[in-house]
């Protein structure tokens, strides 16, 4: 069944020719608004995986929206994916004869855009008779800065924030994780759209607000921090959960309320950032410190906000704990870490059955505590 | 199912396989022709599941050819309108096919799929529809000359679906129920064929409709929407 997907064709990696071969494996990526496809390498399990290519298409289309059309993204999709896994190859140096095996992300994200790539992906795979490993586009990100950092390895804790998620996730090994908070209303990407659009900014407002927020003066305008008060005690259910609708509306009344906003605009954008990354690199390092972790993995488009990469490490410190982050076009959507993901499952011997199906929402394989999410 | 058809004669594609799609609505179907006869032919359940089904019954037919994936020589797609996520689903699949055989992909109505399922050899003026949604339909007429010819791409457009028995009459039509099915390519082959292929990387289906946000922005403004 397409749900259960993913079965075992034994330990050994089936497609390849034996245990010294490479395996070369093709990544796609098509869950929202970027076309991406990537070739990772690697001489076996255990062995370091290597980046051959990485080819990210972005739909800029959807701007004049403010925000992701769905069936305007899955049909760029379809018109974008045979020239990107074109040139992903090419820069690889290989053809589709040297491929062992196909990662396809299949959940969670826009179920039209996800039905391309796996779609397109699942047919790819049948026709060069090599299997298909579904690949979850969040355990993507959390292999994300392994690509380029040795030791954004497990046991980690890990900050996943984006556009559409944020979240707190324990990691003792690859394939075992323990979701510990969430955001229970918009993720933290989706807050700096939204105060982008209030403070006048283009789509994606993301790095707009760094920007902005850089030129303002910290401490003008004054957010409360969400979710970090005294009355989240640890243990309580929801301690290592966040929340930034409450911040938006107070970012929405600051905006109201400004006689100036052209005068106010960078400190509001200062204020509203310095509260929302407060929280997050807060609640992060006390899990990290309450889990005994000594290294922080960010993933996700929001850690492409260098504001929050530098707080998260200048905290980090009075734990002891390393922070790392992927660059940005691996913290963005991108089919390396779809690849490098879909590398770990194709080792383990995990394989994909061709009803693979596309889903909007589906927990990460290996996570514990995932209701609702 | 078995079916031939004699309305083409088999000429550069006598003896080749064809690996047919057709999936404008919830019933999808899947065919293998070799030259023009239907050797394969099975229907899909295209609306949401767990399971996506296409690709599998794809598989499977293909399975039953001599060399199997390696003995089909080209796709024909039906390219709509209708559903747009069953037929984006059967472009992305003809798309995986072809790009990784190196094969060519061809296009054709799922309109006209539909008389080829449906009129037999009878020659006539068909008026076709497909569920436009919204209570719309989308509307063809389409030809069938005296030698049984079907064209492979033909007009339509979108009309109140209480409207298609007088439109029919208007048009001096036999308005034709029935869906599309990817058997009936057996009986347009030639006509696809003659067409040439599509370019593979910048094909899509024609949805009949553009994404209702793209309608409602382009009102707004005037213009088409920027790419």
């Amino acid at each position: 069944m397409g749900l259960a997907r993913q079965s075992r064709a034994g330990g050994a990696a089936a497609g390849t020719a034996g245990a010294l071969s490479v395996t070369l494996l093709l990544g796609i990526e098509t869950s929202c608004d970027e076309t991406s496809a990537a070739v990772v390498e690697s001489s076996g399990p255990g062995e370091r995986p290597e980046l051959r290519s990485l080819v990210i298409l972005s739909q800029d289309v959807h701007a004049v929206f403010g925000g992701v059309v769905p069936e305007i993204a899955a049909r760029a999709h379809l018109t974008s994916i045979v020239p990107v896994v074109d040139k992903a190859l090419a820069d690889a140096g290989i053809g589709f004869s040297e491929l062992s095996a196909v990662a396809v992300t299949h959940a969670p994200g826009l179920i039209g855009a996800l039905l391309a790539g796996v779609s397109y992906g699942k047919a790819l795979a049948h026709s060069l008779d090599i299997p298909v490993v579904a690949v979850h586009h969040m355990e993507g990100h959390l292999f994300a800065a392994s690509l380029e950092d040795p030791d954004a390895e497990p046991p980690f804790m890990a900050l996943l924030v984006s556009g559409g998620h944020t979240m707190l996730i324990d990691c003792p090994a690859w394939g075992s994780y323990e979701l510990l908070g969430a955001t229970r209303d918009d993720a933290a990407g989706e807050a700096f759209d939204k105060v982008a659009k209030l403070l006048g900014l283009p789509y994606p407002g993301g790095r707009y607000v760094e920007e902005l927020a850089a030129r303002g003066k910290p401490g003008r305008f004054k957010f409360k921090p969400p979710m970090l008060d005294g009355t989240w005690k640890a243990n309580q259910p929801g301690y290592h959960d966040v929340s930034f609708s409450g911040l938006k509306t107070a970012v929405l009344n600051a905006v109201r309320g400004s006689s100036d906003i052209e005068r106010d605009r960078a400190d509001i954008a200062r204020g509203f950032q310095d509260a929302l990354i407060e929280t997050l690199v807060e609640k992060t390092v006390r899990a990290a410190d309450e889990r005994g972790r000594s290294r922080i993995v960010l993933g996700g488009g929001v850690a492409c906000n260098r504001t929050l990469v530098a707080a998260a490490r200048k905290r980090a410190e009075r734990i002891g704990a390393t922070v790392h982050s992927a660059s940005p076009r691996l913290s963005t959507d991108n089919a390396a870490m779809i690849a490098r993901a879909g590398l770990f499952h194709f080792e383990r011997g995990e394989r994909a059955e061709l009803s693979l199906n596309a889903f909007a929402t589906l927990p990460i394989p290996g996570l514990k505590n995932a209701a609702g999410f | 199912m078995a079916a031939s058809s004699s309305a083409h004669p088999i000429t550069s594609f006598a003896g080749s396989y064809t690996l047919a799609l057709e999936a404008s609505t919830y019933a999808g179907s899947v065919a293998i022709l070799c030259g023009s006869d239907v050797v394969v032919a099975r229907d899909v359940e295209m609306g949401r599941r767990a399971d996506e089904k296409l690709m599998p019954v794809v598989a499977e037919c293909v399975a039953t050819l001599p060399d199997g994936m390696r003995s089909v020589e080209r796709i024909v797609c039906g390219a709509g309108p209708g559903s747009f996520t069953s037929l984006r689903i059967a472009a992305s699949i003809a798309k995986g096919i072809c790009h990784a055989r190196g094969i060519p992909l061809f296009e054709l109505s799922s309109l006209a799929l539909i008389v080829a399922a449906s009129a037999g050899d009878q020659p006539g003026r068909y008026l076709v529809s497909l569920d436009a949604m919204r209570g719309e339909s989308f509307a063809a007429i389409v030809e069938v000359g005296n030698d049984r010819k079907i064209a492979a791409a033909v007009p339509f457009e979108i009309v109140e679906a209480s409207t298609l028995a007088e439109k029919a009459r208007g048009a001096g039509a036999e308005l034709l129920p029935g869906a599309p099915h990817a058997a009936g390519v057996a009986r347009m082959l030639g006509s696809v064929l003659d067409r040439g292929p599509v370019d593979l990387a910048a094909w899509e289906p024609d949805y009949g409709r553009a994404a209702e946000a793209q309608v409602r922005w382009e009102a707004a403004n005037g213009r088409p929407l920027p790419r």
